[in-house]
């Protein structure tokens, strides 16, 4: 219980509220989950370079709008490709925003503070994938939702836009935006390092678009996640279950795994 | 829930030992940072961790926490190692580096994160703020604060879950002198209420005046340990008399092992049993007038320290040649 007491030194009037006596440990039970949820989702959105980001987020995806919106004869005018567009640009800088989630502790240094906090280290880990994964979905549904108000307001305004619509598109999208948000995090749970995590992530998305051209399309259809992932994007799942499986092992599973073990291993000077 | 036996490797844990540390011992490479460190901390003590940097004041602090794993040994803190804790920042509440904080947040933010995390009431932030006197710059960010507000906030995050035991590493550092006075009358009254509390710091005079227990570290190893009050005692007594030949004759006599004082004074070795009572009898007896006797006390804790960290006889003296 709290016993308040006041101490005055020197013109520093303070109270303070410190345990009256010694607790023993059997009466706390474990940090649950979700406050670790919570914890996580408040350092992850809670700094003045995450909410710069989540703001360029937006901005990008509204960008991503303007192309279908912009040339009408290039584009597909469906729903569907409007919100492909939509998920493009929403995550040319989302996993950025996860990237730093991850890295933040490392790079700040506030892995002293947080493992003691909670020092099974994969508890935390889990909890920063679970808050990842959970700004990547209302991500997704915020860009439906603007999607929506693009197309509908295009249409009032005469654009004629096929609104046919299936599951395999939409689920597409989300798994997209999902996917593309675990490279993400997977980087920055490996490296630890901001700046490392962003470089490696851009210079490695540029060297695996290489493969896109005619020669090398049979490595890049299998590694290279532009191409695996713009299938998931559009919902072309069948025949590339095992393409899209394979680049997902390679780019999120692995790295992700090893960023766990290392998390759990490293000294925290 | 299954309630654990609190023996460990045949370690049987004392009641009221609230932080133990066993034979702790950690390498970096051919770099032996801490070299078999053992002690106990009890409620209701402040024991000072005083040693020149890189003695292994804070490889110990954070293998105690389980930031670093130890190379042998092990520590446990309310009986339990570190991160067997179910909700460690319930128990011990820590302060390893002030500057180890995110920089893009607020003060109010952070405190708010570790509110979250031990499962308390926002209310509590407010309350850690006043207890530290940080409520007015709460809504800065921390990278505009200076390493004294570091500290305070430092220190208010500690606090944060109610804890029994503080673990702090050079928490007085950057603070003013009305700083460190308050710090000082926080810890001294968190400890007489029933808390531990370690904490680390090369400056003697902070240690001296804050802890009431004392380790001292030297390249690793424990050089001292003990009451602080045994500590200075064992730094001897200083007895001065108007005839120093006769002095010296006395203690000789009385098998005092004793050793130049300052200004023409003797230093009398406590350790062999030389108490004020002993010497005064046996001058009163001898006849001869003491004008002092008194501990070496104020100073003997710097004496202490500078002789146990000492490099030892054969290094060489510093060369006043090569001083500037």
């Amino acid at each position: 219980m709290t016993t308040p007491v006041t101490v005055r030194t020197e013109g520093h009037p303070m109270t303070l509220p410190v345990a009256a006596r010694p607790a023993p440990t059997a009466q706390f039970s474990a940090n649950p989950f979700d406050r670790l949820v919570r914890a996580e989702w408040r350092k992850a959105t809670g700094t003045r370079a995450a909410r710069w980001l989540l703001a360029a987020v937006a901005l990008t995806t509204i960008g991503g709008l303007e192309i279908p919106l912009l040339f009408p004869h290039d584009v597909t005018q469906t729903r569907a490709s409007y919100l492909a567009w939509a998920g493009l640009g929403l995550t040319r800088l989302l996993p950025i925003v996860l990237m730093l989630a991850m890295t933040a502790e490392w790079s700040q240094r506030t892995a002293m503070t947080t493992f003691t906090q909670e020092p099974r280290r994969g508890r935390v880990l889990a909890a920063k994938i679970a808050t990842g994964m959970g700004i990547s979905l209302a991500g997704a549904v915020c860009a439906f939702g603007v999607t929506e108000l693009v197309v509908t307001g295009a249409q009032l305004a005469g654009r004629h836009i096929a609104v046919g619509w299936n599951w395999p598109q939409l689920g597409g999208f989300a798994v997209f935006v999902l996917l593309t948000s675990a490279i993400g995090i997977a980087f920055g749970a490996l490296l630890h390092n901001t700046a490392v995590a962003i470089v490696t992530y851009f210079v490695l998305g540029g060297a695996l678009s290489l493969l896109m051209i005619p020669g090398l399309q049979a490595t890049g259809n299998w590694v290279n996640t532009s191409q695996t992932y713009g299938w998931v994007l559009y919902g072309q799942w069948a025949g590339h279950g095992a393409q899209i499986a394979t680049s997902t092992l390679l780019w999120v599973v692995l790295p992700l795994a090893a960023g766990i073990a290392r998390t759990r291993r490293r000294e925290v000077r | 829930m299954a309630v654990r036996p609190m023996r460990r490797r045949g370690t049987a844990r004392q009641p009221g030992e609230m932080i133990t540390a066993t034979s702790l011992s950690k390498h970096y490479g051919p770099l032996t940072a801490v070299d078999d460190v053992s002690f106990t901390c009890r409620p209701g003590t402040i024991t000072g961790f005083l040693g020149p940097n890189g003695a292994g004041k804070t490889t110990t602090l954070r293998m105690i926490t389980g930031l670093a794993r130890p190379d042998a040994g092990h520590a446990t803190v309310a009986g339990r190692p570190f991160t067997e804790l179910p909700s460690p920042a319930r128990v011990a509440g820590t302060l390893l580096d002030a500057s180890a904080m995110h920089a893009g947040r607020t003060g109010r933010a952070i405190l708010r994160i570790a509110a979250a995390m031990t499962g308390m009431p926002a209310a509590r932030v407010e309350e850690v703020l006043a207890a530290v006197g940080m409520t007015g710059d709460a809504r800065r960010r921390v990278g505009t604060y200076s390493l004294g507000m570091r500290q305070r906030l430092g220190l208010a995050q500690a606090l944060i879950g109610h804890p029994s035991v503080l673990i702090l590493d050079e928490p007085a550092t950057g603070l003013d002198p009305q700083g460190i006075a308050w710090i000082r009358s926080f810890l001294r009254n968190f400890a007489d209420r029933g808390g531990t509390v370690l904490l680390s710091s090369h400056l003697l005079a902070e240690v001296q005046a804050t802890a009431d227990h004392l380790i001292v570290i030297s390249a690793g190893k424990i050089v001292a340990a003990g009451a602080m009050a045994d500590l200075l005692a064992a730094s001897g007594l200083i007895v001065r008399a108007a005839d120093p030949a006769a002095l010296t004759r006395l203690l000789t006599a009385g098998s005092i092992p004793f050793t130049p004082g300052p200004d023409g004074a003797l230093r009398a070795d406590t350790r062999t049993g030389a108490s004020p009572d002993r010497i005064a009898a046996l001058a009163m007896a001898a006849g001869l007038p003491l004008t002092e006797l008194r501990p070496a006390g104020d100073t003997g804790l710097e004496e202490l320290f500078l002789s146990l960290t000492d490099p030892g006889p054969d290094a060489a003296p510093p060369n006043p040649k090569e001083t500037r």
